[in-house]
């Protein structure tokens, strides 16, 4: 049995997230200090995050790398120190891309608020990628969730705003309630909220039917939160009518967090049923990916709205990420590609969204609309916009020579390295929806260059800082399309998820990172 | 080796450089731009021809540049620089020089941003093409690939006020990018066959063609490849969008549509034949779409009136001509027909530009007489043109009796004589028809009397005419010099094949003669359709050789746009009612999926309903009452009070089954709720019931019932199957109560002691609802107010 560590020792590897808390409130206290102000809010916001993040290596210094937690309930390893760093520099772009689009819309003293509720659905989010008990799962998913409905619905006097906040919650209750009550199926099957030992006995008395039903109902949690067919319907309706950043923030983060849930899981019964254990288990979610990716991208053919359009892309992004990690059920132990390979995607993945819906709102916010329309002739009013806006696009398509092409690419070669046969359909269906994506991503850098201004829109400006934001997005998929390596191999690096070894399992003794951790108590 | 494959990527990347810069100068020095277009591709050139040189001086040895780009998928980015490669680079450096120089005089003054954009994709063209020619990675070629893609776009659509260029564009995007994609995902199953990326490694290493030939991918591998050369080079049935993107600015459509791009599916063809001929598939599909291509571009160029559409359509005939060629196994004359075909009709694009650019029409039925307006443009024309008839001593003559002598020897066909005759045959047809096309061209814009369009014409520029000139004057000479053997070494030199051994001469020796019989016959007959050019049109109009593709292209491309536009309507409609649904059916879809996968069978379920106590089935009559009354109650009130109702029985039954502390949280969650249902009532519009039509509600009620019926035979399962220990929880319960928490009651010791952090969550969220509610209330004060 693992050890605990001292209590004081246990919290500080949780840092992070208390920094972002005490952020939450300090956020909220800011306007008894300085009453009209949106700069101070601002301010705390993202020294919280930069605290946050300056402390997340902290969370494993000293333990080679991995830590479980509060008797098992999180647990800190590179793979989600990795996705916390890329969160939470995630967070304070998306902050930062606030500031330039629709501050100006926000009233001031709604500032804090916003900021508050942000920065909750962060912790949310950072707990998702450690969560590895059933009932952190839930709490983690429903404290992203809790505030995510609310900053959907922010737009107060707008009509959009407040359907999509509605049919958000309405779907994030439903599927909380099944995902509640497929977790406690599972308990009823294994006696234990502990994922590993969920996985551990799942490969010692094989799937009961208790088991596969409750595992099916919980990942309708995940599927809620990943925007995975059926439970995808909120998502268009939520990202066109949420503030632009909040589109962004949720079709990165909120979808990112979802995936590393999914991988973690996944891994654990890998990690327990060893290679190709679980090809069933994978073949269904790997089916779930397929229509999710198929069905945003269909859908996606038929949109004038640039948010609406562009959600259904994450949808379809969504898909992709979903039928790479379904592999992940069947991985060998220790085989760090397929983790790599998604959490290039997802880096990559952030950039381009990031960037898209930053021209989106830079657009939207001197026009007023995101009508695909009102991009006419962009080439020619706002070149620099219409340009970065094209190649994100073409790498959201996956042109080659940016980080979109690389990222699929990686994430083609590494599942055909785990599972040929799965993966040689699964890669046919992405090939086949990305033939699908060109018609639509193209429907934008259309308008833009080639259908005439009639109506002599406004020259669009962007302020320094959002050049700049937009700059670094473009450079970053320029740099991973082009010179892909090194970051390839950072994310391979870090793609290491460890599984808490299992008590009364022998598999424990051959778990190679827990074991040379001096500091768990061995 | 020395330094000298640091000149590779130079030349490959240089052009990038210059696009960008471009780019960013453009608004500055905006026709100037064009200048940079011509010393980039000056340098271009020069760094190929040296290379060239340098490896023909010293032992024929060929630089490779190499750097570790993907290591982890064994992707490099590997240049090498063979003699055939060399030769399209120095033909895309080439003819970007005189198209660079041709632009000058060509692209009128727009809006100076235009100018530079033009340019910058122009160059970036130059340089993905490059790329093409000199990569030596599949995945490489495959990005410069893309990029001819993406440039080609953005060049055709430069008109992009009119509708048919940005159909134009939009269409040739659309096949050549699909095409390279398609190419992509063969090169990869190449590259897991083999594990190797390495074009020249693949085709010199004997062990990987056979791993590959035996490979179960092979085959899908060698179509998709196709099917992206044959995508890039117009061929059947892919041959559409060229006409199409004629629209294009007549430079432009002389570097992509004749002398460069369309050239690179022909290339790849060259490059992987090595690799793939040993298939029994490569000929056969090669002659057919060659064949195909060869003759239906020729047939249908001679009736095309628009000048640019004549020629695209004898482009895609040429083309076809080489695909054959290469199906042939006959690759050492691919070098001569490659650069035959770029030489003059380079020259002849231009030349219709600049009658397009004097005269303002390219319908060639508003055009004649021009030779007396403009003498110098008519004999570049003249000398072009006769080139493409294939008249000594013309360049044009010489490829068109090599393709001749390689019909009669060629060893494929030589064993099939039904076959040889047939495809011969086909070929002088087609011959006939481009000779026809290119006298057409002539006598319909230079002969006869001067056409009302043309009256007031002034004489190209400089920048206009020597361009042209350049490619006529190469047509000439070559076809002259070809007296001497000098030529058919350089020819032979440059092929693909490493060891060519075509016969080029302007003087055909007595024993061989076939071919000149067979020229003879081609201008015979060529003669014969051009005197019948009326019949003869008039035929073509009442017999069509093939459906129009692009109307094919258009009702396939609308009805993915109609499917798309029919399953959003259908299926992401905005409906919460459907939403809900779906998601339920999916849930109740999985549940009995789950249920018959595990083949659980009612004889598992120990209870039945006998034993159920009678408080248990009379609580579960009221509940579904309840539930009823919440759903046809008329009144917003009813249907609170009727949901209240069914919470507090939900409380009871946990009374019945004596789990005491749910019992509490029940019954105050309850109760909580029900004051904010009351509180919210009064903010609500008045109730409307849906108006839905009696089918709709059948199926909402089935749903409902779907759904109820599968999570009762859910739960009855769940909760009937062996749990994973059958101890008494209850017992425990009690005797921990009185012995580790010293309390006779044992609900209390479970709220306050076992359950104490519970309790305590508990209580605090209900003091939160509670300030809710007295916000809440204090709105409403305000409101009131």
């Amino acid at each position: 049995m693992t050890v605990e560590l001292p209590q004081w020792d246990q919290v500080q590897r949780v840092m992070p997230e208390i920094w972002l808390v005490i952020a939450m409130c300090a956020v909220l206290l800011v306007p008894f200090v300085r009453r009209r102000s949106v700069l101070a809010p601002v301010v705390v916001t993202m020294v919280g995050l930069v605290l946050a993040l300056v402390y997340v290596p902290m969370g494993s210094f000293g333990t080679g790398g991995t830590v479980h937690v509060f008797s098992g309930m999180l647990t800190i390893d590179p793979f989600s120190n990795f996705f916390k760093v890329l969160l939470l520099a995630f967070t304070l772009f998306v902050v930062a891309q606030w500031l330039m689009t629709s501050q100006r819309e926000m009233a001031v003293y709604d500032v804090p608020d916003f900021m508050c509720l942000l920065l909750g659905a962060t912790v949310g989010m950072a707990l998702m990628a450690s969560a590895s008990n059933l009932l952190m799962i839930f709490i983690a998913i429903e404290a992203a969730s809790m505030p995510s409905f609310a900053l959907a619905g922010f737009r107060k006097h707008h009509r959009r705003s407040t359907e999509g906040a509605l049919k958000y919650v309405l779907f994030g209750a439903a599927s909380s309630a099944v995902s509640v009550y497929g977790m406690s199926l599972i308990y009823g099957a294994v006696g234990s909220l502990d994922l590993s030992q969920i996985a551990y006995q799942a490969s010692v008395g094989g799937g009961t039917p208790l088991l596969a039903v409750g595992m099916l109902a919980m990942f309708a949690g995940i599927a809620f939160k990943l925007s995975a067919v059926p439970l995808h319907f909120w998502c268009p309706d939520v990202f066109e009518g949420a503030p632009i950043e909040i589109t962004t923030f949720l079709s990165v983060a909120s979808k990112g967090a979802a995936v590393c849930l999914l991988l973690r899981i996944l891994y654990a019964f890998a990690f327990f049923g060893g290679e190709g254990h679980y090809i069933g288990l994978a073949t269904a979610v790997a089916i779930l990916g397929g229509v999710t990716a198929t069905w945003g991208n269909l859908v996606a053919l038929h949109q004038g709205n640039i948010k609406r359009l562009l959600a259904y892309s994450s949808i379809a992004h969504a898909g992709y990420m979903i039928m790479a990690a379904s592999l992940t059920a069947v991985v060998a132990v220790g085989d760090s590609r397929l983790g790599g390979a998604i959490l290039f995607y997802l880096v990559v993945y952030m950039f381009m969204n990031l960037g898209a819906f930053t021209v989106a709102g830079l657009v939207a916010r001197q026009t007023g609309s995101e009508d695909l329309r009102d991009y006419s002739g962009l080439m020619g009013r706002s070149p620099a916009l219409a340009v970065l806006l094209t190649l994100f696009l073409l790498s959201l398509f996956g042109m080659p020579g940016l980080g979109g092409f690389m990222a699929k690419i990686f994430l083609g070669m590494a599942m055909f390295s785990v599972a040929k046969d799965v993966a040689f359909v699964l890669i046919i269906v992405l090939f086949i929806n990305t033939v699908i994506s060109l018609y639509y991503y193209m429907r934008p850098v259309y308008y833009m260059a080639f259908v005439k201004d009639d109506e002599n829109r406004m020259v669009i400006t962007p302020q320094a800082a959002g050049f700049m934001l937009l700059l670094i997005c473009a450079l970053a998929l320029v740099w991973t399309g082009l010179l892909p390596t090194q970051a390839a191999d950072l994310t391979e690096d870090y793609a290491t998820i460890i599984v808490r070894e299992a008590p009364g399992s022998a598999l424990s003794l051959v778990e190679p990172a827990v074991a040379a951790v001096p500091g768990n108590g061995h | 080796m020395s330094d000298l494959e640091h000149v590779l990527p130079a030349i490959v990347f240089l052009p990038f450089v210059v696009a960008i810069f471009t780019l960013l100068v453009g608004r500055l020095i905006g026709r100037q731009a064009g200048w940079l277009m011509v010393l980039s591709s000056v340098t271009a050139f020069a760094g190929s021809l040296w290379l060239f040189i340098h490896q023909q001086v010293h032992d024929r040895v060929v630089p490779v540049f190499t750097f570790a780009w993907l290591p982890d998928l064994n992707i490099h980015l590997n240049l090498r620089a063979d003699p055939f490669g060399l030769f399209f680079a120095m033909l895309i450096a080439g003819i970007g020089v005189l198209v660079g120089i041709y632009s000058l005089g060509y692209i009128p003054r727009l809006a100076t941003g235009r100018i530079g954009r033009y340019y910058a994709a122009l160059i970036g063209f130059m340089g993905s093409m490059l790329g093409i020619a000199l990569a030596d990675d599949l995945f490489l070629l495959f990005v410069f690939w893309e990029v001819t893609s993406i440039t080609s776009f953005l060049l055709i659509g430069f008109w992009y006020e009119q509708d048919k260029a940005r159909k134009g564009a939009l269409t040739a995007l659309q096949i050549t990018a699909l095409g390279g994609l398609a190419m992509m995902a063969g090169f990869v199953l190449v590259g897991e066959a083999t594990g190797t990326y390495q074009i020249s490694m693949l085709a010199s290493q004997e062990v990987l063609r056979q791993q590959l030939a035996d490979s179960p991918l092979f085959m899908p591998a060698l179509l998709l490849v196709f099917v992206g050369a044959f995508t890039k080079s117009a061929q059947v049935p892919f041959h559409f969008w060229l006409p199409n993107a004629m629209v294009a600015p007549t430079p432009v459509s002389t570097y992509l549509h004749a002398a460069t791009m369309v050239k690179a599916g022909v290339f790849l063809i060259g490059r992987m034949l090595p690799i793939f001929n040993q298939s029994a598939c490569w000929s056969p599909i090669l002659i057919t779409v060659g064949l195909l291509t060869f003759f239906v571009g020729a047939y249908q160029a001679f009736r095309e009136n628009d000048l640019k559409g004549m020629l695209a359509r004898t482009t895609i005939s040429t083309l076809g001509l080489v695909m054959m060629i290469y199906g042939l196994n006959a690759a050492s004359q691919d070098a001569l027909q490659i650069f035959n075909h770029a030489a003059y009709k380079g020259a002849l694009f231009l030349v219709v530009g600049i009658v397009e650019h004097a005269t303002h029409t390219r319908d060639i039925r508003n055009l004649g007489g021009l030779r007396k307006k403009m003498p110098t443009v008519f004999v570049l024309c003249l000398l072009s043109g006769l080139s493409m008839a294939g008249l000594p001593p013309f360049f044009g003559f010489i490829a068109k009796e090599a393709l001749y002598a390689e019909l009669l020897h060629n060893v494929f066909l030589h064993n099939r004589p039904f076959l040889q005759w047939f495809v011969i045959g086909t070929c002088v047809l087609a011959n006939a028809f481009i000779f026809a096309v290119s006298f057409r061209l002539i006598f319909g814009v230079f002969l006869g009397p001067l056409s009302d369009k043309a009256q007031d014409v002034h004489p190209p520029c400089a920048f206009l005419w020597i361009p042209p000139a350049i490619l006529a004057v190469v047509t000439v000479a070559v076809g002259i010099s070809s007296a001497w053997p000098s030529t058919q070494n350089l020819m032979n030199m440059l092929s693909s094949e490493v060891h060519a051994e075509v016969h080029v001469s302007l003087f055909p020796s007595v024993d061989h003669l076939g071919p000149l019989i067979l020229s003879c016959c081609t201008i015979g007959i060529g003669i014969l359709i051009f005197k019948a050019r009326g019949v003869v049109g008039q035929a073509q109009r009442q017999f069509d050789l093939l459906p129009a593709m692009q109307t094919v292209w258009d009702g396939f491309l609308n009805g993915v746009t109609w499917f798309a536009e029919c399953f959003v309507h259908h299926w992401q409609n905005g409906s919460m009612r459907w939403y809900f649904s779906a998601i339920l059916l999916f849930f109740v879809g999985l549940s009995i999926l789950a249920i018959s996968y595990f083949r659980l069978s009612f004889d598992l379920v120990p209870i039945s309903l006998s034993q159920m106590p009678w408080s248990g089935l009379s609580l579960c009559v009221l509940l579904v009452i309840t539930v009823v009354t919440v759903v046809v109650a008329q009144t917003r009130l009813g249907a609170a009070i009727a949901l209240t109702a069914t919470g507090f029985l939900v409380a009871l039954i946990f009374v019945v089954y004596r789990s005491p502390d749910i019992l509490l949280t029940q019954i105050l969650i309850e109760s909580v709720s029900t004051i904010f249902i009351l509180l919210i009532l009064f903010y609500m519009p008045s109730f409307k019931k849906d108006r839905l039509r009696p089918a709709q509600k059948m199926l909402n009620l089935g749903i409902s019932c779907a759904v109820g019926v599968t999570m009762f035979i859910f739960v009855l399962f769940a909760t009937s199957l062996p749990f994973r220990e059958t101890e008494n929880l209850a017992g425990e319960y009690l005797s921990r109560a009185f012995h580790g928490a010293g309390g006779q009651n044992a609900v209390n010791v479970i709220i306050v002691d076992f359950r104490a952090v519970d309790t305590m969550g508990e209580i605090t969220v209900l003091v939160v609802v509670g300030l809710c509610i007295f916000g809440l209330l204090r709105t409403r004060r305000r409101m009131q107010l």
